[in-house]
């Protein structure tokens, strides 16, 4: 019988109140570096790396959980993380791949690329924009929502923001807007039901009943169009 | 403790003044609902309030009942959404009112928040162990970690942690 030692998963915590933070994963790399220097753990497996302005360039190995934290600068990551946890107030966060995300800005601007499990998302006015992920919680008072491809379900809801979604055939959405457009796009075979209200703004709505996806969707003003093609 | 109705200002900009009042008198409403004995309303902010509890858990308790009523409610067909942040510490009392870095850091940590959410510092979270623990009682929520924020006036960043209810 052979034994494995439990290694516990590296975490990073970077704080940099106006500094640029880029973290670049690798599998290449096996120890944790800030620009360019190897450092030590604070706790077994944590680094906790703090910087007030300039560039923090970490290297790190792939699939570590990150947490970042800025105030006004901006946020990069590269490469496969595990779970990524990022505030800033109004430093822009761009992300390419990790296994979780939450990330939340009040005015910054969000691109996140592809997240294996649940990607949670709040911003005051910061745009968001979202290539792919399993599992949506977005909210914003006035940003604008992209999601290229939801896989699975999605709960998302803006005041003014516009809404749109590329959804797998078989999501399961959530849209809640006082006046933001919302758009959700369907493969063409999908099926399901939809439960679509507007007040007042427009709603038009195709999607052959059946199984498969559902799509919610209230609004007060913002019209509401579900497209399948 | 602060609550706030999310994207206040952009709803009374589009839809008036009418909607913002309606909006407001719900929100009271449904905070004073959650009052028990040991809080009070501190004062009223337009689109908010800053609430006095004296204990983390009754204030944990109330929050997370607060959003509960306020998940689906709607007035005049307009969501209510509201935000939560909350700190444990000791403010200054000047009158009726409460005044202080503690008072400060829970206005920024409920700007945090999600409408729907709860946020807390480590320092709520710390006490509300305490109390379940000398109450020999469950906590009323799990706590997950958010990292940390900056903050206005605060040198370090501040941990904070989003409530969640436990499902039963």
């Amino acid at each position: 019988m052979t034994y494995r030692a439990y290694v516990a998963p590296i975490e990073i915590r970077v704080c940099g109140r106006s500094s640029t933070v880029t973290i670049s994963a690798s599998a290449a790399t096996t120890e944790v570096m800030l620009n360019g220097v190897a450092v030590r753990p604070t706790s077994p497996s944590v680094y906790e790396l703090i910087g007030t302005s300039g560039k923090l360039h970490v290297e790190c190995p792939e699939g570590c959980a990150v947490s970042v934290s800025t105030a006004s600068g901006s946020i990069t990551t590269r490469g496969r993380l595990g779970s990524v946890r990022v505030m800033t107030v109004s430093g822009t966060v761009r992300l390419e791949l990790a296994s979780d995300v939450e990330a939340r800005s009040a005015s910054g601007r969000m691109k996140i690329g592809d997240c294996d499990g649940c990607c949670r998302v709040v911003t005051g006015s910061g745009r968001i924009e979202l290539d792919s992920s399993a599992d949506v919680q977005i909210s914003t008072v006035s940003g604008r929502v992209d999601v290229g491809q939801l896989r699975s379900r999605g709960a998302i809801r803006t005041v003014t923001g516009a809404v749109s979604v590329d959804a797998d055939i078989d999501a399961q959405l959530e849209v809640h807007t006082v006046s933001g457009k919302v758009a959700v796009e369907l493969p063409a075979s999908a099926t399901g039901t939809m439960a679509l209200r507007s007040v007042t703004g427009r709603v038009s709505g195709e999607l052959a009943a059946g199984d498969g996806a559902h799509i919610e969707v209230s609004s007060i003003s913002g019209a509401i169009e579900i497209r399948t093609g | 403790m602060f609550t706030d109705i999310v994207g206040f200002t952009e709803l009374t900009e589009l839809h008036g003044d009418e909607v913002a009042l309606k909006l407001v008198d719900a929100h009271e409403v449904a905070v004073r609902s959650i009052l028990g004995e040991g809080s009070r309303i501190v004062k009223e902010l337009g689109d908010g309030m800053l609430l006095w509890f004296d204990s983390a858990l009754a204030a944990m308790s109330s929050s997370l009942r607060l959003q509960g009523r306020l998940t689906d409610l709607e007035v005049d067909t307009f969501p209510l959404w509201v935000r939560v942040g909350a700190h444990f510490g000791t403010p200054r009392q000047r009158g009726d009112d409460l005044i202080g870095r503690d008072v400060n850091l829970a206005s920024r940590i409920a700007a945090v928040a999600a409408p729907g959410e709860v946020v807390v510092s480590e320092a709520f979270v710390d006490q509300v162990g305490v109390e379940s623990r000398a109450a020999g009682t469950r906590e009323p929520a799990s706590f997950c970690s958010l990292g940390s924020v900056f903050v206005k006036g605060i040198a370090t960043p501040v941990p904070l942690y989003r409530a969640e209810p436990h499902i039963s």
